[in-house]
């Protein structure tokens, strides 16, 4: 059964077509989700807010084929309403361990990821979910505005804003004497 | 290569290296959370049923928002929405509970295979259901607005429903039924019970969902033609039940359709059980048994209460209660070939009086009270003539319709 007919199956009550569907992609939106929140507690309860929605409102999806971006949305608005409600709590930062291979990148070109998560970390939860559909997702940046829901202008003025603020945080960095640390934790 | 290119190309190896995709251990308790929740109907979807263009427009036309004009609006829609709102609750019909004394309404009855309405007040006649069909057993529903009737082809029916005032005929789809009783509403207005007459002796009931348009007959053997809905709310049917060689009265539920036969202190003889209704409270159940005697039956398991007849030594059948609960109008006979009506107070605390004039052949036995309680219509010989009684024993009255059968009188708000 493909997945248009596991999508209409599902829309239409079947739970286990809907099963189907959330064991096959639930492990890349829960990383979509983690990298948003960088809280691993934070980023079950999105994805679980996710597909409990999408079960409920999956009978108004019109169209199957766009599932996935259904689905991804769904759990960006989750990870954005989750991140509103914990404005104030600080956030644990998950540190994962580095694969050996990137560790030992010949290239350097690979900055040091403690600078990444610096600049990442300063970021609002909405700018953290355009660089992650469009570096980590791999959606074009006309595809991230639709499945935001955004204007284009509106997504492409987002991601260069975001990109703006990592290359500040590292080149701040980079120079002496200045602090690194964020100035709060999610917006 | 810029600093943004290797910013991005950065920010694309860090992401692989810090979410490696793995399926997480909650993905079990996901699924049984919503399997555990509903779906949202199709329906309440707009997506589903207005075209895109209508849903998507106020999005691609972007304009400044006139806010102060938008807020004047606002304010004048919501005084106009009072408005209307204040005058359409004046106009409103209030409807009648559906036990206990109400007002009189129409009285639907038919004549010839057409259903008519007559106005009891003024005896203004109305034709409702007319034309080739043969038409017969109109009931209004407990609150008044619906009315539901049976469509006779030769011995066989139907149900169909209508508004009260005979509008919108929908026969509900089903196989038709044999010798069937007239629709007895359930307090809701949601379901209907019909009883068939199967052989002369015994029968089956069904009851009729309205909103789902479905019949399903109920797993009991009856032994009467009559069928009374619980008070307050309907949650239980009482029949009575074929048991063996005997006769029983039996509790059904219309949401699992249990049947639960109860043990009858007085009489289980087949056909000598007919059950009278229920009081308002829905803890008592007048019957007559065939001791020839008129109980009171209460579900607080007390003894029965046994209604005094007007002579002591004469025998009583047939019962009825009235809308309060307070008084019982039966069918009360002695040895000789006469009979008349009487009405007692429920509680037995006197002896009942006659309201009806004597009678040397049988009466009909399905007389009925009016909905205020101030009146009992009485066919005393079939197709003949109607009679209001009155229940303080004054004296009766014509009343401005001659019907074939039983006839349904209308419940309006008091």
């Amino acid at each position: 059964m493909n997945q248009r007919d596991l999508v209409e199956r599902a829309g239409r009550g079947d739970h286990d077509a809907f099963a189907v569907l959330v064991r096959g992609s639930i492990a890349r939106l829960e990383a979509v989700a983690r990298l948003i929140l960088r809280d691993p507690e934070l980023a079950r309860d999105a994805v679980q807010e996710a597909f409990i929605r999408a079960w409920r409102d999956l009978p108004g999806l019109r169209d199957p084929d766009k599932i996935d971006a259904w689905l991804h949305r769904l759990t960006v608005n989750a990870c954005l309403d989750v991140a509103r409600r914990r404005r104030r709590r600080a956030i644990e930062v998950e540190l994962t361990p580095l694969s050996p291979q990137s560790v030992g990148d010949s290239t350097g070109l690979v900055l040091d990821r403690d600078q990444l998560e610096r600049g990442f970390r300063r970021l609002s939860a909405d700018l953290r979910a355009i660089l992650v559909l469009h570096y980590y997702v791999g959606m074009t940046v006309p595809m991230v505005a639709k499945t935001l829901d955004l204007p284009l202008g509106t997504a492409q003025s987002r991601l260069a804003r975001a990109l703006a603020v990592m290359r500040d945080t590292l080149g701040a960095d980079a120079e002496p004497g200045q602090s690194a640390m964020p100035k709060e934790g999610l917006a | 290569m810029s600093t943004t290119d290797r910013i991005e190309r950065d920010i694309t190896a860090w992401f692989g290296e810090t979410a490696a995709p793995a399926t997480p251990d909650y993905t079990d308790d996901i699924l049984r959370q919503t399997a555990r929740s509903r779906q949202r109907p199709r329906w309440t979807f707009p997506e589903r049923w207005l075209p895109m263009s209508v849903i998507t427009f106020g999005r691609v036309n972007l304009r400044p928002v006139p806010w102060r004009a938008v807020g004047l609006l606002a304010v004048l829609g919501l005084l106009l929405a009072v408005a209307a709102a204040l005058y359409a609750g004046s106009q409103q019909q209030r409807l009648p509970p559906p036990f206990g004394a109400a007002a009189n309404g129409l009285v639907a009855y038919s004549k010839g295979g057409d259903i008519y309405t007559v106005d009891p007040a003024t005896g203004a006649r109305r034709a409702l259901v007319t034309g080739a069909a043969v038409d017969a057993g109109p009931a209004f529903s407990l609150d008044g607005t619906r009315l539901a009737f049976l469509r006779t082809t030769g011995t066989a029916s139907i149900i169909v429903l209508a508004d009260a005032d005979g509008r919108n005929p929908v026969p509900v789809p089903m196989a038709p039924l044999t010798n069937v009783s007239a629709p007895s509403w359930s307090p809701d207005g949601r379901s209907i019970a019909v009883l068939t007459d199967d052989n002369g002796d015994t029968g089956s009931l069904f009851i009729i969902d309205t909103e789902a348009r479905t019949i399903r007959k109920i797993n009991v053997v009856t032994d009467d033609n009559v069928v009374e809905w619980r008070p307050p709310d309907g949650r239980q049917l009482m029949v009575t039940a074929r048991v063996s060689r005997g006769a029983r009265f039996a509790l059904v539920s219309p949401v699992n359709d249990r049947v639960e036969v109860l043990p009858t202190p007085v009489g289980e003889a087949a056909g000598g059980l007919r059950s009278g209704g229920w009081s308002l409270d829905g803890r008592r159940f007048v019957y007559a048994a065939s001791d020839g005697q008129v109980h009171v039956l209460d579900f607080d398991g007390s003894p029965d209460v046994v209604i005094k007849p007007s002579l002591p030594q004469d025998q009583g059948g047939y019962p009825r209660f009235s809308n309060d609960g307070l008084h019982i109008v039966f069918m009360e006979w002695s040895t000789d070939p006469q009979s008349w009506l009487s009405v007692a107070p429920s509680d037995a605390s006197t002896p009942a009086i006659r309201v009806s004039a004597i009678y040397s052949v049988a009466i009909g036995t399905h007389y009925h009270w009016s909905p205020d309680d101030t009146v009992i219509a009485l066919e005393p010989q079939f197709g003949g003539a109607r009679v209001l009684l009155d229940p303080a024993g004054g004296r009766p009255s014509t009343p401005p319709w001659m019907t074939d059968e039983v006839e349904s009188w209308q419940r309006r708000a008091p």
